[in-house]
């Protein structure tokens, strides 16, 4: 274990951290805010990463084990020093909150414990909703993107960060590839800023929306969430970008590169847009006689679905009133998430293509024992360690969420409550069903309850692997 | 012509033989001095030690003042590789085999900038074979030719067929389509049947017609099956993997027994079809795969011995049609004895092009030779040739005032597009395509034919 190379890294992604916590103390500034508990934290991040940044080690050699280790570590100081503005404003004086709340935060889940957030400083909701963007592409890649110095071996990082079994890097380059994942997000995020603007949302609101919807997040600076805003001209423009973040980005490249063709023909693509298509018309039918008005329950359904199966967690209708049938296919869409390589969570569609071709492989090997089958997706053979490890990701999902179902279930909430707040968490949604109601609020929840969610949200983000990594007394053995 | 052949393995040795029996000079380049001494102690030719893509060996064999040069060493690359320097000598013409699948596209992109006159993949040409024979079950054997739009299909007369008995003018009247018997073989004797011959059980018949005509003419005689729709393949090389190719395109659904891992594992990765890994000699293991049931079985193991004894179980079990990859042609007459009559081999399939494309090259200018076919295990052959320009005393005379050698029947002529099963009134013209079934005479020039 290369223990000064991480203390390196770490002491980078802290420094960056600071350097990111300018933008909200700016916002204090702007808006003549108090300004201190910024400037508090920024001094705490500096004193502990100057060091460890200027003693660069001779040894930079990292493995696949250090890179798990340095991903979860990363992101566990992120959340922890994250949350000292929180604490320092008064805003969220109990630690526990605030840190599930940055973790809710940097893992794009949206899962508030804040009741009413209207009236807090802007420039701590600003950080809050910041935390959903800087963590809905990955910090490490951030990292990478800038560091000039990122080798070869920095696609450990990279892999263990960025979800969803996908190809990996774009180009040949692991910098060029995080700076060009980065300007498709910068430029993504940047259009729906501007297209909010025209839609008649006000400046600050714009930006804060745009970064949770960018990366997938949640946040809200309204207590009742976009409902909050009665605009449905916006209503439909975050819906549709938050689709947008939920397709792979490697598909925005290929568009980019002029092969929007090949783009266009991803089975991962079609199955997404399949699945939130038949999930609209069948919701929309579904809470018709609800609404009442046919182009109402469209864009209601149309938002809801898009919003739960990119895992961001807008609300603009309170759900939990919905027939059965529509909540069941929410919490469906909770376990589906969007495609492998975007910003959002869940099981990932592609993960989902392999499951269920394997399904259908398996079936052929048991009538026919002896034949040779293999996966396929868009063409291209899945290797047997890809599918065997899809199938191992399935297992350790299903066991998460029963471990994390019955610890919550201490507090003696709902059964509906317990399992869709630990779907949420784990698949960084936000929203759950039951007793929390669609504006997800988990205050409700004891301090040990909302350890264990928090762990959760961490465990789904980083997608087991590191976390566990980091966890087992096995990785931290010298040899 | 002066020619040299580049490699005396078994396709090089059959290419010598072909060629030296048409008074060819032939220079065989090997690094094997054994098989060279004993291939230049059969055949009348020369041979020259080395390898064949160095200089000085190309030289020694004299490829500057060469006319043709045919590299079938079992490396492509080496192959591609002695036809480019080769070329550079002065070799006039070079033709290269090149058998990797991966190197098919290649092939098209290259050959102009490497130099080679042609390329010829055996494998490849046996899969086309195979296919044309899946989309004609009725016949043993079919061969196209004018873009495919002639047949020549041979088979074999079954016992109380309706055929039996009868005169090919008989058969005329009864049946009332246009085609033509051309050749009849009966207990291993080759005959062009005249008026008075009377087809018995047992003969093995050749006819060319109109590619529509063939259909209703085995409809006519109840000897029509219907086209395949599902194989059973054994064996899994490569050329199970160029026949998968053809059969993917004309959606043939295909199931193949192969017992090495690797290459059943390559074989799914690629093709969208069914790959057992077993080995496909057991019994259990072609039932439980349907070899009774499917409407073609095809073995193309590596083993020739394997090939004929699954193909006679299969024959055992009523399959519908056997197709049987043989490639040591000895032991054909024997098979075809047993009832095996749909037999294929890369080596004749080679060779045919090789030769076509020589024979091409020896052509004087009035004629043109489109494509090469041998019938009846290479007892005859037919011929397709262009007439490119007006011959004095052959064309735009009636064929019944020529005097047309024994040996030599014309089947079919295209005139201007329109195919013509010819009677005595019928005439070739400038820029007709004729159809000649000879019995492997030397034809250069058109007045050849005549007596």
């Amino acid at each position: 274990m290369n223990y000064r190379m991480l203390r390196y890294l770490l002491g980078c992604i802290l420094l960056i951290e600071a350097i990111l916590l300018l933008l909200p103390l700016a916002t204090a500034m702007i808006y003549k805010e108090d300004i201190l508990p910024f400037v508090y934290t920024i001094c705490i991040l500096l004193v502990i990463s100057v060091p460890c940044v200027l003693l660069k080690p001779k040894n930079t050699h990292i493995y696949a084990r250090e890179g798990f280790i340095c991903v979860s570590a990363a992101w566990i100081l992120l959340s922890v020093f994250g949350a000292l503005p929180f604490v320092f404003s008064g805003v969220i004086p109990n630690f526990i909150d605030a840190l599930f709340e940055t973790v809710s935060g940097f893992t794009t889940t949206g899962a508030s414990i804040l009741t009413a957030v209207e009236g807090f400083p802007r420039s701590i909701l600003f950080w809050r909703s910041f935390t959903h963007w800087v963590g809905g592409m990955g910090v490490l890649v951030f990292m990478l993107a800038i560091l000039p110095s990122a080798g070869g071996e920095a696609i450990h990082l990279m892999r263990a960060e960025v979800p969803g079994p996908t190809k990996g890097k774009l180009v040949p380059k692991m910098r060029q590839t995080a700076l060009i994942l980065y300007g498709i997000y910068i430029v993504l995020t940047c259009i729906e800023f501007i297209a909010l603007l025209l839609c008649g949302f006000p400046l600050y609101d714009s930006i804060v929306t745009s970064f949770a919807t960018a990366g997938t997040g949640g946040f809200s600076v309204l207590n009742n969430s976009i409902a909050g805003y009665a605009n449905p001209a916006a209503e439909w423009v975050i819906a549709v970008f938050m689709i947008l973040f939920g397709i792979n980005f490697n598909l925005f490249f290929l568009v980019l590169i002029g092969k929007a063709k090949e783009a266009l023909k991803s089975e991962e693509l079609k199955v997404y847009l399949g699945v939130i298509a038949v999930s609209v018309v069948v919701v929309s039918l579904n809470i018709f006689h609800l609404i009442g008005n046919l182009g109402d329950s469209v864009r209601t359904a149309f938002f809801q679905v898009a919003s739960i199966m990119t895992t961001t967690g807008f609300v603009t209708v309170e759900f939990n009133d919905w027939p059965v049938l529509s909540k069941t296919i929410l919490t469906l869409l909770m376990i589906i998430g969007a495609c492998a390589g975007s910003t959002a969570g869940g099981l990932k569609i592609s993960r989902i293509l392999i499951l269920f071709k394997n399904i259908f492989r398996e079936i052929k090997h048991m009538i026919r024992p002896r034949s040779v089958n293999v996966v396929r997706v868009d063409g291209e053979v899945i290797s047997d360690e890809t599918v065997r490890s899809a199938t191992g990701y399935l297992t350790v999902y299903m066991l998460a969420i029963v471990i994390c179902v019955v610890l919550i279930s201490i507090d003696g909430y709902s059964m509906e409550t317990n399992i869709t707040a630990t779907l949420s968490c784990i698949n960084n949604i936000g929203p759950a069903l039951g007793d929390l109601g669609a504006m997800g609020n988990f205050s409700v929840f004891s301090p040990f309850s909302k350890v264990v969610l928090t762990l959760a949200m961490l465990l789904g983000r980083l997608e087991f692997v590191p976390m566990i990594v980091f966890f087992s007394p096995y990785a931290w053995k010298k040899r | 012509m002066n020619i040299i052949v580049v490699g005396a393995g078994t396709v090089g040795s059959v290419i010598c033989n072909q060629l030296a029996t048409e008074k060819h000079d032939i220079t065989l380049v090997d690094q094997d001095m054994a098989v060279l001494t004993e291939t230049s102690n059969k055949l009348d030719i020369i041979g020259v030690h080395g390898n064949g893509a160095s200089v000085s060996t190309l030289r020694k064999a004299g490829a500057d003042k060469a006319d043709l040069l045919i590299a079938v060493t079992d490396q492509d690359e080496l192959n591609i590789l002695c036809c480019a320097s080769a070329k550079k000598l002065g070799t006039k013409n070079t033709v290269a085999r090149v058998r990797n699948p991966e190197y098919s596209e290649l092939m098209q992109m290259l050959s102009k900038d490497l130099n080679l006159s042609l390329t010829i993949n055996p494998e490849l040409s046996v899969a086309k074979e195979i296919s044309r024979m899946l989309r004609f079950p009725f016949a043993s054997k079919i061969d196209t030719c004018y873009h495919g739009r002639v047949e020549l299909a041979e088979f074999t007369v079954e016992e109380g067929s309706v055929l039996c008995g009868l005169t090919p003018a008989q058969i005329h009247t009864k049946v009332g389509l246009h085609f033509l018997i051309c050749c009849v073989l009966r207990k291993n004797e080759a005959y062009i049947p005249k008026g008075d011959f009377v087809l018995q059980a047992g003969d093995t018949v050749c006819m060319t017609a109109h590619n529509d005509v063939m259909v209703q003419f085995f409809k006519a005689i109840g000897a029509y099956k219907h086209p395949v729709r599902d194989v059973l393949i054994v064996g899994g090389g490569r050329m199970t993997y160029y026949l998968l190719t053809l059969l993917q395109k004309s959606k043939i659904s295909a199931t193949v027994i192969e017992p090495n891992k690797a290459r059943c594992r390559a074989l799914a990765e690629q093709f969208d079809c069914t790959i057992i890994h077993e080995d496909g000699t057991k019994q259990a293991v072609l039932h439980e795969e349907g070899v009774a049931n499917t409407d073609a079985f095809i073995a193309l193991s590596d083993e020739d011995e394997e090939n004929a004894i699954v193909s006679l179980y299969a024959k055992s079990q009523n399959t519908n049609k056997i197709i049987t990859l043989i490639k040591n042609m000895q032991y054909v007459d024997l098979f075809k004895g047993v009832g095996l009559d749909s037999i294929v081999s890369p080596k004749y399939s080679t060779s045919n092009e090789i030769v076509r494309y020589v024979r091409s090259l020896a052509m004087t200018k009035d004629i043109q030779i489109e494509s090469l076919h041998k019938l009846m295990d290479n007892r005859f052959e037919a011929l397709e040739i262009m007439i490119n320009d007006h011959v004095e005393g052959v064309t735009g005379i009636p064929l019944k005032q020529l005097k047309i050698r024994q040996d030599i029947l014309i089947a079919t002529i295209v005139h201007k597009d329109k195919i013509v099963t010819p009677s005595g009134n019928d005439k070739m013209e400038k820029g007709d395509t004729v159809i000649l079934i000879t019995k492997g005479e030397h034809i250069d020039d058109i007045k050849d034919i005549l007596k």
